[in-house]
């Protein structure tokens, strides 16, 4: 067996390197999405440790007397800071899940008021490497890549047709036959899982070094980590080494144990149309070839037309998800924090210091939502599905949906006025128009009665209470001054970066100490084009692996073909055809071959996108359409790189 | 007049050191209408002596004159012209196009001469070949000897003057090899054709008006 195998790459050593460059292209493809995912999942566990600790259950804004309410939870480690109980839980998700109820048992029944956050879920857990989220890449992977492997593989077996066949009549056995072919290709592969895997590995490595380098804290919102894991690596090599000896088995399986080992019938032929004789008498030789061709001898070709479909599809959905965030990523200088803990509640002052920087174009803000509520009868409250709760919230509209109300007054009837109720959906049955109701502020104080005034509508789904109280007149109504919770500020065009660190200077200053979350969609942003940088990287280097491998398979295949055909182009030759008639007529069937297949790669490319276009207005990237226009030329070459020699060859 | 002419002819391969002549020094002249055949044992050059004749093969020495004209000297175009108008070919695996029907491999010879089919001329080949029932058929869905009688009617369509065969009924059974031969001799017979036909088969060879026999690539 040994001699063969040898035997075989002495004599194919174009061949070998082919195989091998396409194999170690697979090999790759699957290294980078299992690396890249690894590593991104590192990294996003790294965040949530640096932003949550070892928390799984959080409550926020609770007093330090209230979080003594929940120290005697077994099996729980408590940490309170900033008006927020951090709560660890040693043991797995079971024990996590059993201290969250516990927790809720607690705030429900001696402060239902309070928040709880729930870090429960195995993406915020330390050891969490999330192997469900790769799965489906790695399938959706694998049957990309499958096509063209065992196109690949069934190619290389077709060029030995006539070494299988003579082996067979001189006796040997298709297991041996397949023992034999799977040892050649299987020493081609191992070369390959090497070099695959390095690569995938390397590759990762660079990008995660380079380019997924941002700055810690609130304003990142992805990261990635990579290390070298000898375990992942072998999941990934022993994953890959079963899809590709699947693959190997089904293709060698046909062709060693062929009934008719001679026979080297690929044709379709379909009979011609009646009544097709008299076009037969004023058409082009070369038209004539080439349509015989394309009608007829499809087989070889419709696999190379496939093989460029989900390479397009694929390629351009990668390009376009790159460009498009990108594109998508808005060139926005807004801040918006959102306070957390009672006491670190900003002032009217402080939104008025901000106010006074140069670069804010505008301050806006909103009160808490629950700082006002009502007694409900039980009804009312289970009725909108509040639970056991005695107290019901009342939602304060924001100055938009005020702003939005106001407008739609004649359409709706209602004339909202400052300091009344307003009822819809269910509440509306229980709280009927004119009735007096008592208003409470949020720690249980009674401020006033109040008359049911209205409906806030019907196109308001949710069924909710809601007291209509803009921020100007709070104070007079509610008798305390109002507590910014969440604050958007605003800077105007063309603030530069310089600037724009005065007013988080300032943030920092107002909101030192306390538990505050900022977003800064201008850090966003430049984190956002960072990110699409390196995500542009990793899927440039799976939309190159994929058109590398499409294209050799399409040049491979048209050898092929125009190898298999080598007897009948000489007798067309001796039938008085020139080269360039012949020429001309490959040139029409594979420029058919290839409009048809990049058609339908670019159609199932770009339906996606243009839905995505539809529904949601994403902008596709000049970078992303030349890009796909460079895929398509790329392909098209692939189909006319074979012709060059062709005519050329002796009779 | 002399269809073809052949001066000096020479063919000769390199095996290592060794230099082995396939066809050597072959003078030979044959007439226009004559029917010759070119026999002798396996490996003694009578089918590159016939490819050389043809203008498929270049000789390594020497000159063939079809119609007063040196074949070597012609360029692609013009060897394309000579295939097309003056000759014609059948070999014994018949070398018919798989992918099209009958019809269309003998129509695809008259497309590359660039002149209209002459209707009249297909329809009598085809009806005198017993092949107008087999026209939409492709190669594989006929007999040896139906694919033999399409090659011929593709070698004959556009007139030839010369028509070459290469052990046309090697591939047939007795029966079908001796209706070839009728009709190639009644096409000759007709049309003036001048026939080149190469056999190791002696009784085939007689069929010819001159027998060549070639041995170690000399014509005895």
């Amino acid at each position: 067996m040994h001699i063969y195998v040898r035997r075989y790459f002495e004599r194919n050593k174009t061949q070998a390197l082919r195989l091998l460059a396409v194999f170690s292209m697979f090999v790759f493809c699957l290294t980078l999405i299992s690396v890249f995912l690894d590593s991104s999942a590192r990294g996003e566990t790294e965040r949530a440790l640096e932003r949550y600790g070892s928390a799984a259950v959080t409550v926020l804004n609770l007093t330090e007397e209230q979080a003594e309410l929940f120290a005697g939870i077994a099996g729980a480690d408590m940490r309170y800071a900033s008006g927020t109980l951090y709560i660890s839980v040693e043991g797995g998700k079971n024990d996590a899940m059993r201290v969250l109820r516990e927790v809720k048992k607690i705030r429900d029944a001696y402060a239902p008021n309070l928040m709880i956050g729930d870090f429960t879920d195995p993406i915020y857990s330390p050891k969490s490497s999330s192997p469900g989220n790769a799965l489906p890449f790695k399938i959706f992977f694998i049957l990309i890549q499958l096509f063209p492997l065992s196109l690949t593989v069934r190619m290389a077996l077709k060029s030995q047709e006539d070494d299988i066949a003579l082996m067979r009549s001189v006796g040997i056995s298709p297991s041996k036959i397949n023992r034999l072919l799977t040892a050649e290709l299987m020493s081609v592969y191992i070369v390959s899982l090497i070099i695959g895997i390095a690569a995938g590995n390397l590759f990762v490595g660079l990008v995660a070094k380079y380019f997924f380098n941002f700055a810690a804290g609130d304003f990142t919102f992805s990261r990635m980590v990579y290390r070298f894991s000898f375990s992942s690596t072998l999941r990934t090599a022993l994953g890959t080494t079963a899809v590709f000896f699947a693959a190997l088995q089904l293709a060698i399986y046909r062709i060693s144990r062929r009934e008719d080992i001679f026979s080297k019938s690929y044709y379709s032929l379909n009979p011609p149309k009646p009544g097709s004789e008299q076009r037969l008498l004023n058409i082009a030789p070369q038209k004539l070839i080439s349509e015989v061709y394309i009608k007829r001898d499809v087989r070889i070709d419709r696999a190379a037309a496939v093989a460029a479909v989900p390479v397009i599809a694929v390629s351009f959905l990668f390009i376009f998800y790159c460009g498009a965030d990108a594109a998508a990523a808005v060139d926005s200088f807004v801040l918006r924090g959102h306070l957390t803990y009672k006491d670190a509640y900003l002032t009217k002052a402080d939104i008025e210091d901000f106010e006074a920087l140069p670069c804010v174009d505008s301050v806006d803000w909103s009160c808490r939502n629950n700082n006002f509520q009502i007694k409900a009868p039980y009804g009312a409250i289970n009725a909108a599905g509040y639970g056991d709760n005695y107290y019901v919230s009342l939602k304060t509209f924001s100055n938009n949906e005020i702003e939005e109300l106001k407008s739609r007054e004649s359409e709706t009837g209602n004339i909202f006025s400052e300091g009344s109720i307003y009822a819809e959906g269910k509440f509306s049955e229980h709280f009927p128009v004119g009735e007096t109701v008592e208003l409470y502020s949020s720690d249980g104080k009674k401020i006033k009665d109040v008359i049911v005034a209205g409906y806030c509508g019907k196109d308001k789904k949710a069924s909710s209470i809601m007291f209509y109280c803009t921020r100007e007149n709070y104070e007079l109504i509610a008798g305390e001054p109002p507590l910014p919770t969440d604050i958007k500020i605003t800077a105007k065009k063309g603030t530069t970066d310089s600037e724009l660190d005065e007013l988080r200077g300032l943030i920092a200053e107002k909101c030192a100490g306390k538990d505050i979350s900022v977003t800064d969609t201008r850090r966003q942003y430049l984190d956002s084009l960072k990110l699409n940088r390196a995500l542009t990287w990793i899927f440039f280097a799976l939309c190159f692996c994929l058109i590398f491998t499409s294209a050799v398979i399409i040049i491979q295949l048209q050898r092929l073909k125009f190898e298999l055909r080598r007897e009948q182009y000489s007798t067309y030759r001796l039938l008085g055809g020139t080269g360039d008639v012949i020429f001309d007529s490959m040139l029409r069937e594979n420029l058919s071959r290839a409009g048809a297949a990049l058609f339908a790669g670019a159609f199932f490319g770009l339906l996606p996108v243009v839905a995505m276009n539809l529904i949601y207005g994403v902008p596709v990237s000049l970078f992303s359409v030349s890009f796909f226009a460079l895929t398509l030329a790329v392909l098209l070459l692939a189909y006319l790189i074979p012709l060059i020699p062709e005519n050329k060859k002796p009779l | 007049m002399k269809a073809i002419k052949a001066s000096d002819l020479t063919k000769m391969f390199l095996q290592g050191e060794e230099t082995i002549y396939a066809v050597k020094d072959v003078f030979l002249s044959i007439e226009q209408g004559e029917f010759v055949s070119i026999t002798g044992t396996s490996g003694c050059g009578k089918s590159t002596l016939l490819h050389m004749l043809a203008g498929l093969l270049s000789p390594t020495k020497g000159k063939v004159e079809i119609d007063g004209e040196d074949i070597g000297r012609f360029n692609e175009r013009e060897s394309a012209k000579l295939r097309c108008e003056k000759i014609g070919f059948i070999f014994q695996q018949f070398n018919l196009i798989p992918v099209m029907t009958a019809r269309e491999n003998i129509v695809i010879s008259s497309l590359f001469k660039e002149a209209k089919l002459d209707e009249r001329w297909f329809a009598e080949l085809v009806e005198r070949l017993s092949i107008a029932d087999r026209l939409s058929h492709f190669p594989s869905e006929l007999s040896g000897g139906q694919m033999q009688r399409v090659a011929i009617a593709r070698a004959l369509i556009n007139r030839p003057k010369i028509l070459f065969a290469d052990e046309p009924t090697g591939n047939l059974d007795s029966a079908n090899a001796d209706a070839i031969l009728d009709i190639l001799s009644e096409l000759h017979a007709e049309n003036n054709l001048t026939v080149v036909l190469v056999t190791h088969d002696p009784e085939i060879a007689e069929k010819a008006g001159r027998i060549l026999v070639m041995d170690n690539g000399e014509i005895k």
